[in-house]
C-alpha cells in the first residue's frame, strides 16, 4: 500500500470507535443530556464484547451483548441525570471511572487470551480501486456500518417523527408534552441509545482494531468523542469530519515521526488535540453553533 | 408502581435519615459482596480501611494532603458553573500551575527567603493556572469557541507541553537524566506539621473555599454572579457585562487550580515531575459534582474523596486485590451520593 | 507568643531526643531483619505483559525462595503520593520495600530515613544509596544488544520497527543498544523509531504497528508497559515481535522472538541476608552478570544457529570481551560520542540523550 492508503486506513481504523461513541452521544445531547458516560459504555462494550467473542467465537453475539451492556451504563447515566437530577458531566465522569474499575477487575482473565478471527470482508471490485480501495472497502462489517451511520442518524433525527421528538425534548420539552409524549421516556431512550452505540464502538475497538482487551484501553476516546459532538455543532453529518479528523491526527502522529518530518514529537503527540482545537475555531468563527437549548445550562442548577 | 407506592418512595427518598443510612450502607454492602466473592472478609477489610484513615496520624495526614488539592480543584469546577460555564480543564490548569511554581522556585526565586519566595511562587502558580484557563476564555471571546471542549483539549495539550519541557530544557542536569525539574530550595518549602506531611496548604485551601462562599453569598460581586448563573438573558437585560464576569470567573477558577499546583510543589512534591498531581483535577471535578457546586460542602466532599483514595491504598495492600477494586469502591460511594444526595424536586 | 515559643522549644527538644534515640539504636538496627512481607510498588497494572508483569513474576519467585509474602501495590503514579503508599506498606508489616520507578526515588528515600529498620531496594540509578537504601539497577543495554543481534540475523526485509513510549534513559539506552546489536551482524538493516507518548495506549500502538508493517518491517520491538496489543497485531499480520521487560511468549509462541526480562536471581541473596539480619547497603548495577536482567525464552521460530550466535555474543559480554557502548560510537549527527576503545561508565550510558547513527527517528 502506498503512504496515502495507509494514512487513510489508519485514519478510518482509529476514527471508527470514536464515530460510534460520537453519534451515540450526539443523540443523547440532542435530547438534552451530555453523556460523558460513553467512555464507560465503550470500556464495558470492549471488555464484555471481547469476552463473548472469545468464548463463543461469534462476533454477532459479541456486538449484541456489547451493545446491551453499553446501554446498561447509559441507563445508569439516564437514571442519575433524569430522575435524580445530578450534574450530568459529573455523573458521566463517575460512570467512566466506575466502568474502568469494573472492567479492569472482572476483565482480568481476558488479558491473556486472543481472538484472531479474520473479520475483514473486502467488497469485490470496489476494494480494487486505487488508493482508496484498500483503505475503504477492505474492512469489517462494523466499519462499513460506521460509514453510513451518520446518514442513518441524520435521517432518524431530522426526517422521522421519533427523531423530531428527541430533538424537541432537548429544545422545548413542553412541546413534546403538549403532543402527548412523555419527555422523560424519550430522554431515557436517547441516553440508553448513546450507551448502545458506544458499546458497539468499544467492541469494534477491542475485537477488530486492537485485537485484544487491555485495561483502560479506551484511554479517553469516549471522552473525546463526547467533546467532539460540540465540534460537530450537533449535526450528525459533520461527524465524518470530527471522527476522521481525530483518526487522521493519530495516523499522522505516527506517519510524521516515521517519515522524519522535522517536527518535535511532542507537537505530533498533541496533534489530535491541536487539530480539534483548530477545527473548533474555524467552525465557531464561521457559524453560530446550534446548541440544544437544554444543555446550554450544563449544570441542573445550583442550590 | 401504584401512585401511593410512588408517593411513599418519594417521601422515603426525601427523608434525611433514610438517605444518610442508604448512602453509607449501600456501597458498603455492594462492595462487601464483591469482597466475599473474592474470598475476603469484608469486616476485616473495612477495619483496615478505617484504621488506615483514622487509626494513624500519618494516614490522616495523607488524607489532609490530598484534600488540599481537591478542595481547590473542586472550586475550579464550581465557580464557572455559577456563571453558566463548564470548566473541565482543572487537571491541566493545576499541572501548569505546578510547572510555573517549579520554574519560579528553581530559577529567579531560588535564593529568596521564604517570606518573599513562597508567596511569589504561589502567585506564579496562580498565574500559570489563570493563563491556561485564559486560553479557552480568549478563544470563547474571540472565536465563540465552546469553553468546555477547549478546556478538555487543553488538559491533553498541557500533558505533552509539560513533557516537552521536562524531557528537554527543564530537565535537572544532576537528575540522572530523568524527566524532572531541579529541586526547589529547602527554604522555599512548607514545613510538615505534626510529623505527617500535612502542611499549611490545607489552611489556605479551606480559607479560599470559605472566601469563595462568602463572596458568592454575601457580596455584590456574588450577587452579580448568581444573577448570571440564574438566568443569563435576564442578567444581560439588567445591564451586567455578562461576558466580562464570565471570563473573569473562569480565569480566576484557573488561578485556583494553579494555586493547588503551587501548594503541591511547595508542599510535598518539591519538583515538577511528569506525574505530579495527576488525576487531582478530575477528582476535584467530581468533588464539585456530588455537592451541587456548593463551595462549603466541597470541603467535605474533597475530604471524602481523599479519604477514600488513602483508604483504598490500604485496602489494596491488605487484601491483595487489584487496584481496580479501589476505583470500584470510590465510584460506588460517589454514585450512591449522586443518586441519593439531592432532594427530589417536586 | 511566648507560649508558642515554649511549645516549639518542647517540640524541638522532643525531636532531638527522638533523633538521639535513633542514632543510639543505629548500631543495632538490622534493616529488614525477620521480614515476612515484602512490599513492591508498581507504576502500572501487574497483568500488562510488560515491566509490571515481569515484576509480578519476580515477586512470585521471591515468595517461593524467601518464604515471604509479596504485597504488590499497583498503579502508583511517580509522584509524592507514593510516600503515603510506602508508609502504609510498612504500617501493614512490610520489612522490605521495592520501589520500582524513578518517580518514587526521593519519597522512598524520605521514608527510608524515617524507618531505619526497613530495607529498601530501589531500582533507578541514583546517588541516594546508603544506610538502609540500596540500589539494584538492572542495566538493559546488554540484553537489548543481544536482541539486536537476534533481530539483525533474523530479519529478511532489513527493516525493523521500534515502538517506544517516552524518551526516558532506559528507553534511549534500549534503542541505541538494540541498533548497535543489529549493526554488529547486519550492515543493511535500519531501525525505524516511533514514540507514542504513552505507556499503554493500545490504539496508538496498533496504528504504529500498521504503519511500520506497511513500511516493510518484519520485526517490531516495543518499549511499552503494555505489550500485548503489539504482539497480537504482529501475530495477526504474521510478522515477528519482541516483548519488553517480561516473557510474553505464551501470547504467540510462533511469532515471539524474545525479550529483555528482569530476573529475581540477583535480588534474592541480598534479601535473604537482610532477612537474616545481615543487611548491607548494596549498589548492584549490571545485567545477567549480577542476575538482574536476562534474555527471555526464545520464540519457537528462531533457528538454532541464530540462538547459538546470540548465546556466543552473550558469552563474549560476560567474559568482558565485548562492551556494548565501547567506542567508536557515532551519534545521528555524525559526531563521535565515545572514542575508539573507550568504555563509558553506567552513569554515562544512563545520561545518553542522543541516538546512534542508523536510527530513523528523533528524540526531540
Amino acid at each position: 500500500m502506498n503512504d496515502l492508503t495507509v494514512i487513510l486506513a489508519n485514519m478510518i481504523a482509529a476514527g471508527t470507535p470514536i464515530m460510534y461513541a460520537l453519534l451515540g452521544d450526539m443523540i443523547s445531547q440532542r435530547a438534552g443530556v451530555i453523556s460523558l458516560s460513553v467512555e464507560g459504555s465503550m470500556l464495558v462494550g470492549a471488555c464484555i464484547g471481547f469476552g463473548v467473542a472469545y468464548s463463543t467465537e461469534s462476533m454477532i453475539l459479541a456486538v449484541i451483548i456489547a451493545g446491551i451492556m453499553g446501554g446498561m451504563v447509559g441507563l445508569l447515566q439516564a437514571f442519575l441525570v433524569i430522575d435524580r437530577k445530578t450534574n450530568m458531566m459529573a455523573s458521566g465522569f463517575v460512570l467512566m471511572f466506575f466502568a474502568q474499575g469494573l472492567t479492569a477487575f472482572y476483565g482480568r482473565n481476558l488479558l491473556s487470551v486472543s481472538f484472531r478471527k479474520t473479520l475483514v470482508y473486502p467488497i469485490p471490485f470496489l476494494s480494487e480501486l486505487p488508493v482508496i480501495g484498500q483503505a475503504l472497502f477492505n474492512q469489517d462489517i462494523l466499519t462499513y456500518i460506521s460509514f453510513i451511520l451518520p446518514v442513518i442518524v441524520w435521517f432518524v433525527l431530522f426526517k422521522t417523527k421519533l427523531g423530531l421528538l428527541v430533538c424537541s425534548v432537548g429544545e422545548k420539552p413542553e412541546v413534546t408534552e403538549a403532543y402527548g409524549h412523555d419527555p422523560r421516556k424519550i430522554r431515557y431512550g436517547a441516553v440508553i441509545m448513546a450507551g448502545v452505540l458506544a458499546g458497539i464502538g468499544g467492541v469494534q475497538m477491542s475485537c477488530i482494531y486492537t485485537k485484544g482487551w487491555a485495561n483502560g484501553m479506551i484511554n479517553g476516546r469516549g471522552f473525546i468523542a463526547s467533546a467532539l459532538v460540540i465540534l460537530c455543532s450537533w449535526k450528525p453529518l459533520r461527524s465524518y469530519m470530527a471522527a476522521y479528523l481525530f483518526g487522521l491526527a493519530q495516523a499522522l502522529l505516527v506517519f510524521l515521526q516515521l517519515k522524519g518530518v522535522p517536527i518535535s514529537m511532542y507537537v505530533t503527540m498533541m496533534l489530535p488535540y491541536l487539530l480539534t482545537l483548530a477545527a473548533l475555531g474555524v467552525i465557531s468563527i464561521s457559524k453560530k453553533p446550534s446548541m440544544p437549548e437544554k444543555i446550554k445550562v450544563v449544570s441542573t442548577g445550583t442550590d | 408502581m401504584s401512585k401511593a407506592g410512588s408517593e411513599y418512595m418519594d417521601k422515603l427518598m426525601n427523608n434525611r435519615l433514610f438517605r444518610a443510612l442508604f448512602i453509607i450502607l449501600f456501597p458498603v454492602t455492594v462492595f462487601g459482596i464483591l469482597l466475599l466473592t473474592e474470598g475476603k472478609n469484608p469486616i476485616e477489610t473495612y477495619g483496615v480501611i478505617l484504621n488506615a484513615v483514622f487509626g494513624s496520624r500519618y494516614g490522616f495526614g495523607e488524607v489532609v494532603v490530598q484534600a488540599t488539592y481537591l478542595i481547590l480543584t473542586s472550586l475550579t469546577a464550581i465557580l464557572p458553573y455559577r456563571v453558566g460555564m463548564a470548566n473541565a480543564g482543572g487537571e491541566g490548569q493545576m499541572a501548569i500551575g505546578a510547572l510555573c511554581t517549579a520554574i519560579a522556585g528553581t530559577t529567579f526565586l531560588s535564593r529568596m527567603p521564604a517570606v518573599i519566595g513562597i508567596p511569589l511562587m504561589m502567585l506564579s502558580g496562580m498565574a500559570g493556572g489563570a493563563i491556561w484557563a485564559g486560553i479557552p476564555v480568549l478563544c470563547k471571546a474571540k472565536f465563540r469557541m465552546n469553553e468546555t471542549l477547549s478546556s478538555i483539549l487543553m488538559n491533553y495539550i498541557s500533558t505533552y507541553f509539560i513533557s516537552f519541557l521536562l524531557y528537554g530544557i527543564l530537565k535537572d542536569p544532576k537528575g540522572w537524566n530523568y524527566p524532572q525539574t531541579m529541586e526547589v530550595a529547602g527554604q522555599l518549602r512548607f514545613r510538615m506539621l505534626f510529623s505527617t506531611r500535612a502542611n499549611v496548604g490545607i489552611l489556605i485551601s479551606i480559607l479560599v473555599a470559605i472566601g469563595c462562599w462568602y463572596i458568592l453569598q454575601k457580596t455584590k460581586i456574588g450577587f452579580t454572579i448568581r444573577t448570571i448563573g440564574g438566568n443569563t438573558t435576564a442578567a444581560v437585560y439588567s445591564g451586567i457585562n455578562v461576558k466580562l464576569v464570565q471570563s473573569a470567573v473562569f480565569t480566576s477558577a484557573g488561578a485556583l487550580a494553579g494555586l493547588a499546583g503551587a501548594i503541591l510543589i511547595i508542599g510535598v512534591e518539591g519538583r515538577m515531575r511528569v506525574d505530579s498531581g495527576t488525576t487531582m483535577g478530575f477528582m476535584g471535578f467530581l468533588a464539585a459534582g456530588i455537592v451541587n457546586n456548593n463551595p462549603l460542602l466541597a470541603i467535605l466532599s474533597a475530604f471524602l474523596i481523599a479519604g477514600l483514595n488513602i483508604a483504598g491504598n490500604a485496602m489494596e495492600i491488605n487484601t491483595g486485590l487489584p487496584s481496580a477494586s479501589i476505583q470500584i469502591l470510590i465510584m460506588l460511594v460517589l454514585l450512591t451520593i449522586m443518586g441519593m444526595g439531592r432532594r427530589k424536586k417536586a | 507568643m511566648s507560649n508558642f515559643r515554649k511549645f516549639m522549644a518542647i517540640l524541638l527538644s522532643a525531636c532531638m531526643v527522638f533523633s538521639f534515640c535513633a542514632f543510639a539504636d543505629e548500631a543495632e538496627v538490622h534493616p529488614g531483619e525477620g521480614a515476612t512481607k515484602i512490599g513492591i510498588i508498581l507504576g502500572g497494572n501487574k497483568e500488562d505483559y510488560g515491566f509490571n508483569y515481569g515484576f509480578y513474576k519476580m515477586a512470585e519467585q521471591m515468595e517461593e525462595e524467601l518464604g515471604v509474602e509479596a504485597v504488590i501495590k499497583e498503579n502508583v503514579p511517580g509522584n509524592s503520593n507514593v510516600e503515603g503508599v510506602i508508609e502504609e506498606l510498612i504500617n501493614q508489616g512490610c520489612g522490605i520495600i521495592i520501589p520500582t520507578q524513578f518517580g518514587y526515588l526521593e519519597f522512598s528515600k524520605n521514608v527510608a530515613e524515617r524507618h531505619p529498620d526497613v530495607a529498601f531496594y530501589s531500582i533507578p540509578l541514583t546517588d541516594y544509596n546508603g544506610g538502609n537504601f540500596s540500589t539494584m539497577h538492572g542495566t538493559i543495554q546488554d540484553i537489548w544488544y543481544l536482541e539486536g543481534v537476534l533481530a539483525g540475523l533474523y530479519t529478511e526485509t532489513n527493516n525493523i520497527g521500534f515502538i517506544a513510549s517516552l524518551p526516558i534513559p532506559d528507553v534511549i539506552v534500549a534503542i541505541n543498544a538494540f541498533t548497535l546489536g543489529i549493526q554488529s551482524v547486519n550492515d543493511e538493516a535500519q531501525v525505524n523509531l516511533v514514540f507514542t507518548g504513552s505507556w499503554d495506549d493500545t490504539g496508538l500502538q496498533t496504528t504504529s504497528c500498521n504503519q511500520l508493517i506497511n513500511d516493510g518491517a518484519d520485526i517490531i520491538a516495543p518499549f511499552q508497559d503494555s505489550t500485548k496489543t503489539i504482539i497480537e497485531i504482529c501475530a495477526a499480520n504474521g510478522i515477528h515481535a519482541f516483548g519488553c521487560n517480561s516473557d510474553a511468549k505464551e501470547l504467540d509462541p510462533e511469532t515471539w522472538l524474545s525479550a529483555c526480562e528482569n530476573t529475581a536471581d540477583g535480588w534474592i541473596p541480598y534479601m535473604k541476608d537482610a532477612i537474616d539480619g545481615k543487611y548491607e547497603t548494596a549498589n548492584v548495577i549490571g545485567s545477567f552478570d549480577v542476575g538482574l536482567e536476562d534474555l527471555a525464552s526464545y520464540g519457537d521460530s528462531v533457528p538454532q544457529e541464530i540462538i547459538d550466535k546470540v548465546e556466543e555474543t552473550k558469552q563474549q559480554i560476560n567474559d568482558g570481551d565485548l562492551y556494548v557502548f565501547e567506542g567508536p560510537v557515532t551519534a545521528q549527527d555524525g559526531t563521535v560520542k565515545f572514542e575508539e576503545g573507550y568504555r563509558p561508565s553506567f552513569e554515562e550510558i544512563n545520561n545518553i540523550d542522543w541516538l546512534v547513527e542508523g536510527v530513523n527517528g528523533s528524540l526531540s
